[in-house]
């Protein structure tokens, strides 16, 4: 027969299906314009005879694959039914796809758009020269791979509306990024100011304004942080005086944010606060002219801006970047002690060596590290000096003192205040400590110290006896110092040359003999506020200091010796004593000076050794347009999210292929009878029948492709206006790629076909008889009960079901996920397949006769096609397991998510006041009755924060680093007596999802396990259980104790491990360690910027005048309070919004579920028209054959209800048990309701065509 | 007055001409035990007489009384129960319910009227043995033969005791052999019951078998 064969080859009956399809011969033509659907019965009518026309024109070519399209074209109808429900699993594929490509790209446009053209950013904790930049351009490597190199100022700030008068009423705006920009900014991107903001100018971006409720003309304040600091957190660091104003700034225009508007240095699609002033402006307001504390890196070429480099940029610039020492905050000075015997004679030598200062007063440790080599070329002299609040002899009265080398006519004292003390090994070449027989003591024990001669006279005090140190303990706690003690044994006295001359204004002090090498004040590193004041009197100290203990002679000492030290003691002892603090063990090195080797030369090694590309200190190299590409991969995989809740409705789609196909063969199966009894054989029927249904699932996928688009289109639309929440801001646009719309329309073809040559299996089973006789489908053998192949399948799947349950409870993460649509999917089918077996039991005529009633019958018309009942309950099923299962996942949020916490805040400065003392509150300024009596009541947890990526689900990008929090031990505290407070509170503390703890002290309290110890040095870390799985995608399986490395971003790596993990709280999008660790691994950083406040009330106009109070107090240091509830509520928005999206594939599953209900209701119906016309003539009224088909509906609806509320019940059990989900019965109930009414209407069509079938037609089988 | 009257019965049916007249002033009588086959060829308008009479259709004038009762005076729902009550139907096709068994397809007309009692199962029994199928009782449809399909019909039509019994064609279906048999079987079994038996059938060999015939010729009585 070849490719095809002759039309007059074959019989009459062939000819006729031929040209009007499976029809029988004697059907008459329905006169569709009498319906009263008119208008679309005539597209219909219309749409048939262009079909027939076209099927027509085709006879005179016959082929197979003219009979394929002429079948395909004649049952249209049917074949259009298949090819929607195609079309609708491919809308649903295709769209899930593309939902996942249009957050990606949306996220790198949004990424790409807020960088402009900048590469990358140079950014220091200090300020350093803004020639910098212009000195990296200049390099010849740099134009290879950048573009420009702009200075800038980047600075978080905080902004305020300057409206005099009406202060209270000020708009203000904390975590604000000020700009700094130079007159190039344009190279930069657009988006930026129209014209560079002159001098008293500001320009904002739209989010600020808004925020500040600030128009173009207004004043605003900027609050400026000061850099190049010494650390807060040591005695001699300023802990309130942190910022300068900078007022007056005019607002001359407000800019959208879009491109450099909505510029901010951690990816986010949040809109960030942006505010651009003239660089010039930030220099003199913080007294840096010429200075920057960024550098602004452009991309090459436009082409290079959308891709990603290999991290090559951040290497890149660090080895092209050449900061002097002075940018890194060091400086080689050359000391020399000068001196002349006589007023006109030449100047002698005394003191002379190298000092390498840092302008933070202390070295950091791995600073020592990197210039160790060097330092022990140049023999190098490490020192630490620190203050002693007071040196006093211990052992002896005043009277009994000897006055031996005391000045004339001096008063003994006990003791002295305010003095230096410096830890240092003596040297050959540089001592400073020697005997009165100018040997130098180079083996000072711990317990000894070597006093100057002027202070063993002011004491009184000789060699052997001892003296007591009292010092400020390194490191302060909420700014507040300590004092601790150390007795010494006096050594020896190393004798001090009086100068002639005091030291005046900048003049040193003049020597007539020469200085010894104790006469050094350069020993003591420069204290602003200390060393730099001409009189003790004029101190202002950053530690308590009274004046009142400063007497003539300590005047006098000020003016003739400065900051000489007073004492000496080891290096080893000052280390012990004054080095336990994490900023650093050397105030300044000193190396003697050597013939042929300058100033010069040493500054150069040591700049060699600072600008190792891995070092830089102080400088950090943030290749942002590379994180930002690869940060806009997501936190999750939205394809992945979208495609496993359409997985039920890609199932519920097929289904209903499945089911519109068979019942569509159904309809032919006379014919198809035909031509097996005219010499086909089964093979060539299904390959004839498969070719149909690829072709009309090829042209459904077509269209589900373009429903797909469409499908996708408006979950954009929603996530973009109705379900705003789940993305925070409206900044998705639809990207297509062709890779998603092959995959989408490919599966679903093959889906589909794989899913109808399943259905067509059933033809080998019926008869040649029974399909000429025109019996849709074959009858179910009597007694069918559960076989044991059946009964096995069931109990596999059951089990499997239950096993996954099981696991369910025991994993967490992704691999919950899995078990959640896992045990969701085996239940269902189980479901299923318990119902259809159940169905062919029906036909058992060994049921009991007495059965039979009006209802029985129904069930057993049900169970008169199992298949199609069975895949009508599965499409019910599908949409109410998607709809009930999501539904549990809802959250409402609770005291446990604020930890009972009322108010979460921020601040732009670190605050190192203890808020929760009286004494901490008045240094911040919060005085007054009123203002004690309202704080004594509340209690503020203050933790310290290195500031990341916002890992918590209001970012869709993926964090590379989020923040971290150094958890204080007074949230540990307070953890164990809101356990002793639970039986009023039951619900005041964090509530955790998973920990390590094994003890029953870790037990009640996880947080104590921040100080669990790990033999692998991992950092035990705290976090919100959404975070660790879905931002940072840590664990697939159980979450504590699971070990991860983060590259911090000086390039460190840290190891850390889970130990608890927190549930939906507050706390979300941040990593939290002990306060200890905190202190450890970012040492730099000082004070605390997060804070949780709690009162002893739940009374909210007392939470709002506590945010008043405390945001009004610390002011300049950006304070930003917020109800804690409403933070909850806005991070459970997002889970709660995308469970609403997910939802409304429920809906579409059940739009797909009440289809096929209909649709096999009707067929049914019309299948069964003479039996119900015989059952009228048998005085069946009307009203009861309408009640029989809405039972037989009612019926295959609940049990699609039941299934799906099985399987979703399964599936969701191990999440309510964690507590990760809770049965909202009264919604659940009301939606149960909708589904069920909707179905209901699906089936009063099938009723509706029971009423009005005409009684003799259907007698006469016409 | 016979128990089933019938005056001057006329059937028109629309068409986009003048009306058809298919049945033309028909009059007859039955007295209970009668039984009448109507011959006729086709298109004379026997099974729209046979519609009428077993009120599935309504006469364009003329009136029928089946013992004191004009069904078409009735409400559609009452006009049910009527039928339900009181007459019984046989088709040429059997349209028996695939899903259930004999017994329970001849069952089902209990349901129009609730649910089956142990009193109609034993009815429905009876009339099974009756028509010689009380061995074959818990089969389904599909494992009788077309004979044995239309005796369960049978069966089905009388479960409710109606006074008048209709069949269209009931033997049309069936070899001679088998027609002969379920007509002998139908008169049977109606003897001792005193029913009413009006018979359509093309067949004079079927209708000799009853007592009485007429023969309808373009809608009229002969």
């Amino acid at each position: 027969m070849g490719n095809g064969f002759h039309i007059h080859r074959v019989g009459p009956e062939v000819k006729h299906w031929l040209l009007n399809g499976f029809v029988a011969k004697n059907q008459k033509p329905v006169d569709l314009r009498r319906h009263p659907f008119n208008s679309l019965l005539t597209i219909f009518y219309t749409s048939s005879t262009v079909i027939n026309s076209l099927r027509y024109s085709m006879i005179s070519m016959l082929s197979k694959r003219q009979m394929v399209l002429g079948a395909a074209l004649h049952y249209w109808r049917i074949n259009l039914a298949v090819a929607l429900a195609v079309s609708a699993a491919t809308a649903v594929l295709t769209g899930a796809l593309i939902v996942g490509d249009s957050m990606r790209g949306s996220l790198r446009d949004l990424a790409l758009s807020r960088l402009g053209r900048i590469d990358s950013i140079v950014l220091a904790d200090r300020f350093f020269r803004a020639d910098l930049a212009a000195e990296l351009q200049a390099n010849h490597h740099f134009a290879t791979q950048f573009g420009k190199a702009h200075p800038a100022f980047l600075l978080q700030v905080t902004l305020e509306q300057q409206t005099p008068g009406q202060e209270a009423q000020a708009g203000r705006a904390s975590g604000v990024l000020v700009w700094g920009l130079d007159d190039k900014y344009q190279e930069i991107g657009a988006g930026g100011p129209a014209s560079l903001p002159g001098p008293g100018e500001i320009v904002l971006n739209e989010p600020l304004a808004r925020e500040l409720g600030a128009v173009v003309g207004d004043l605003v304040v900027v609050r400026l942080p000061k850099l190049n600091q010494i650390p807060s957190d040591t005695p001699f660091g300023h802990k309130v005086d942190i910022v300068r104003n900078l007022a007056g700034l005019q607002v001359t225009e407000i800019i959208p944010a879009q491109g450099i508007g909505r510029f901010g240095l951690n990816p986010t699609q949040h809109l960030p606060l942006n505010a651009f002033v003239k660089m010039s402006t930030i220099a003199s307001a913080l007294e840096q002219p010429g200075q920057a504390n960024a550098i602004l890196v452009t991309s090459k070429s436009p082409e290079k801006m959308a891709t990603v480099h290999k991290s090559h940029t951040s290497k890149g610039l660090s080895e092209l970047l050449r900061p002097t020492l002075l940018d890194y905050g060091f400086q080689v000075h050359e000391v020399r002690q000068t001196f002349r015997p006589q007023p006109d004679a030449t100047e002698q030598l005394g003191v002379h060596y190298m000092q390498l200062t840092s302008d933070r007063m202390l070295i950091p440790p791995e600073i020592d590290a990197a210039l160790a080599p060097i330092l022990a070329d140049y023999n190098a002299q490490r020192v630490l000096t620190y203050l002693a609040n007071t040196i006093q002899r211990l052992d002896l009265e005043p009277s009994q003192r000897s006055k031996k080398g005391a000045p004339h006519g001096s008063v003994l004292r006990n003791e002295i205040p305010y003095s230096t003390v410096t830890a240092i090994d003596a040297t050959m070449l540089l001592g400073p400590l020697s005997t009165a027989a100018e040997e130098t003591i180079f083996d000072l024990k711990d317990d000894e110290i070597v006093l100057n001669s002027w202070t063993a006279a002011e004491l009184g005090v000789a060699i052997g006896e001892v003296v007591q140190l009292q010092y400020f303990v390194p490191e302060t706690t909420h700014g507040q110092t300590e004092e601790a003690t150390a007795t010494f044994r006096i050594r020896d006295i190393v004798n001090l040359v009086e100068p002639a001359k005091p030291y005046r204004n900048d003049q040193p002090a003049v020597y007539r003999k020469r200085p010894t090498l104790a006469n050094d004040p350069h020993l003591t590193p420069e204290v602003e506020g200390f060393t730099d004041r001409e009189s003790i009197a004029d101190w202002d100290p950053p530690f308590p200091f009274d004046q009142r203990r400063i007497t003539d002679h300590d005047e006098r000492y000020w003016d003739y010796y400065r900051t000489t030290p007073k004492g000496f003691v080891s290096y080893t002892t000052g280390k012990k004593l004054w080095g336990t603090n994490r900023f650093g063990t050397i105030t300044s090195y000193r190396m003697p000076a050597q013939p042929g080797r300058s100033r010069d030369e040493l500054s150069a090694h040591i700049l060699e050794a600072l600008r190792q590309p891995d070092l830089h200190p102080g400088f950090l190299f943030l290749p942002v347009r590379e994180q930002g590409l690869q940060a806009a991969a997501g936190t999750t995989s939205f394809s992945g999210l979208f495609l496993g809740f359409s997985f039920f409705l890609i199932a519920a789609a097929l289904m209903l292929v499945v089911l519109l196909f068979r019942l569509g063969i159904g309809q032919r199966v006379r014919e198809v009878g035909l031509l097996y009894a005219t010499g086909w054989n089964l093979r060539q029927v299904t390959r004839l029948l498969m070719s149909e249904a690829i072709l009309v699932a090829g042209a459904g996928a077509l269209c589900g492709v373009l429903g797909g688009i469409f499908y996708a289109w408006l979950m954009i639309v929603g996530l973009r206006t109705w379900w705003l929440a789940a993305v925070v801001t409206p900044f998705l646009q639809l990207h297509i790629t062709p890779t998603s719309l092959w995959i989408g329309g490919l599966s679903s073809v093959v889906a589909a076909s794989v899913s109808i040559r399943w259905s067509l299996r059933r033809l080998k089973t019926h008869s040649l008889r029974g399909m000429l006789a025109g019996e849709p489908e074959p009858m179910m053998a009597k007694g069918g009960r559960l076989t044991s192949a059946g009964a096995y399948a069931l109990g596999v799947l059951i089990s499997l079901g239950l096993s996954l349950i099981v696991l369910g409870i025991f994993l967490s993460g992704e691999a919950q996920a899995g078990c959640f649509f896992g045990c969701g999917t085996t239940m269902l089918t189980a479901s299923l397949l318990w119902v259809s077996r159940k169905f062919c039991s029906y036909t058992d005529s060994s049921l009991c006769i007495r059965r039979l009633t009006l209802a029985s019958l129904a069930v057993r018309n049900m169970a008169r096609r199992p298949g199609r009942s069975t895949l009508t309950i599965g499409l019910v099923a599908c949409a109410v397991f998607l709809i009930g299962a999501i539904s549990c996942f809802q959250l409402e949020p609770s005291l446990e998510g604020t930890g009972g916490f009322d108010l979460v805040g921020t601040s732009d400065r670190p605050i190192h006041a203890d808020l929760n003392t009286q004494q901490g509150r008045s240094a911040v300024g919060l005085i007054g009755d009123e203002v004690e009596q309202l704080l004594s009541k509340t209690t503020t947890v203050a933790f310290r924060l290195n500031t990341g990526d916002d890992a918590s689900c209001l970012n869709l990008y993926q964090p590379s680093r989020p923040s971290i929090l150094g958890v204080p031990p007074l949230l540990v505290q307070l953890h164990t007596q809101s356990l002793a407070d639970d039986s009023q509170h039951p619900t005041h503390h964090f509530r955790w999802a998973e920990t390590l703890a094994e003890t029953e002290a870790e037990q009640n309290n996880p947080w104590l396990l921040l100080d669990k110890e790990f033999p692998d040095g991992a950092v035990p870390v705290v976090l919100d259980k959404n975070t660790a799985m879905y931002s940072m995608h840590l664990f697939t399986l159980r979450g504590a104790g699971t070990a991860f490395e983060m590259e911090h971003e000086d390039g460190r790596t840290v190891r850390y491990r889970i130990v608890g993990l927190l549930s939906n709280s507050i706390l979300q999008g941040k990593l939290l360690i002990a306060a200890t660790q905190f202190k450890r691994l970012f040492p730099e950083i000082g004070g605390y910027r997060y804070f949780l406040t709690k009162s002893d009330t739940a009374d909210l106009a007392q939470t709002d005048k506590v945010t008043s109070v405390l945001e009004g107090a610390l002011n300049d240091q950006g304070l930003d309070l917020q109800p804690a509830i409403q933070v909850v509520e806005s991070l459970l928005a997002v889970q709660n919004t995308y469970l609403m999206t997910f939802q409304s594939l429920g809906a579409l599953g059940l739009l797909l579920g009440t289809f096929g209900l209909a649709t096999v209701q009707l067929r049914n119906v019309m299948e069964r028209q003479g039996e119900l016309a015989v059952m009228r003539s048998s005085g069946f009224r009307l009203s009861r054959l309408a009640w029989m088909v809405l039972l037989e509906n009612t019926n295959l609806l609940l049990l699609g209800l039941l299934a799906g509320l099985l399987a979703a019940t399964m599936a969701v059990l191990p999440h309510w048990l964690l507590g990760g989900a809770s049965v909202p019965w009264a919604a659940l109930a009301k939606l149960f309701g909708v589904v069920f009414l909707v179905g209901l209407a699906g089936g009063l069509l099938a009723v509706r065509a029971v009423v009005l079938a005409p009684l003799l037609p259907a007698l006469r089988k016409e | 007055m016979a128990d089933l009257c019938v005056n001057n019965l006329t059937k028109d049916f629309p068409t986009r001409q003048d009306p058809l007249r298919v049945l033309r002033d028909v009059s007859l009588g039955l007295d209970q035990g009668d039984n009448l086959a109507i011959l006729g060829p086709s298109g004379s308008g026997k099974s729209t007489l046979l519609h009428i009479l077993g009120t599935l259709d309504l006469p364009t004038s003329g009136q029928v009384q089946l013992g004191d009762i004009d069904p078409f005076q009735l409400a559609p729902p009452q006009l049910a129960d009527f039928r339900g009550q009181r007459i019984g139907f046989i088709f040429q096709e059997h349209y028996l319910l695939p899903q259930l068994s004999a017994l329970e397809n001849v069952l089902v007309p209990i349901l129009a009227i609730g649910r089956a009692e142990p009193a109609d199962v034993d009815r429905g029994r009876t009339l099974l043995e009756c028509v010689g199928l009380i061995d074959r009782m818990d089969h389904h449809p599909a494992e009788l033969s077309g004979g044995e399909r239309q005796r369960v019909a049978v069966a089905r039509a009388l479960v409710r005791e109606p006074d008048l019994l209709l069949a269209d064609e009931p033997t049309g279906n069936l070899d001679r052999t088998n027609a002969v048999s379920v007509t002998e079987m139908l008169l049977n079994v109606l003897s001792p019951e005193n029913k009413m038996l009006i018979v359509v059938t093309h067949s004079q060999e079927i209708a000799s078998m009853l007592n009485q015939q007429v023969e309808l010729i373009e809608g009229r009585l002969q």
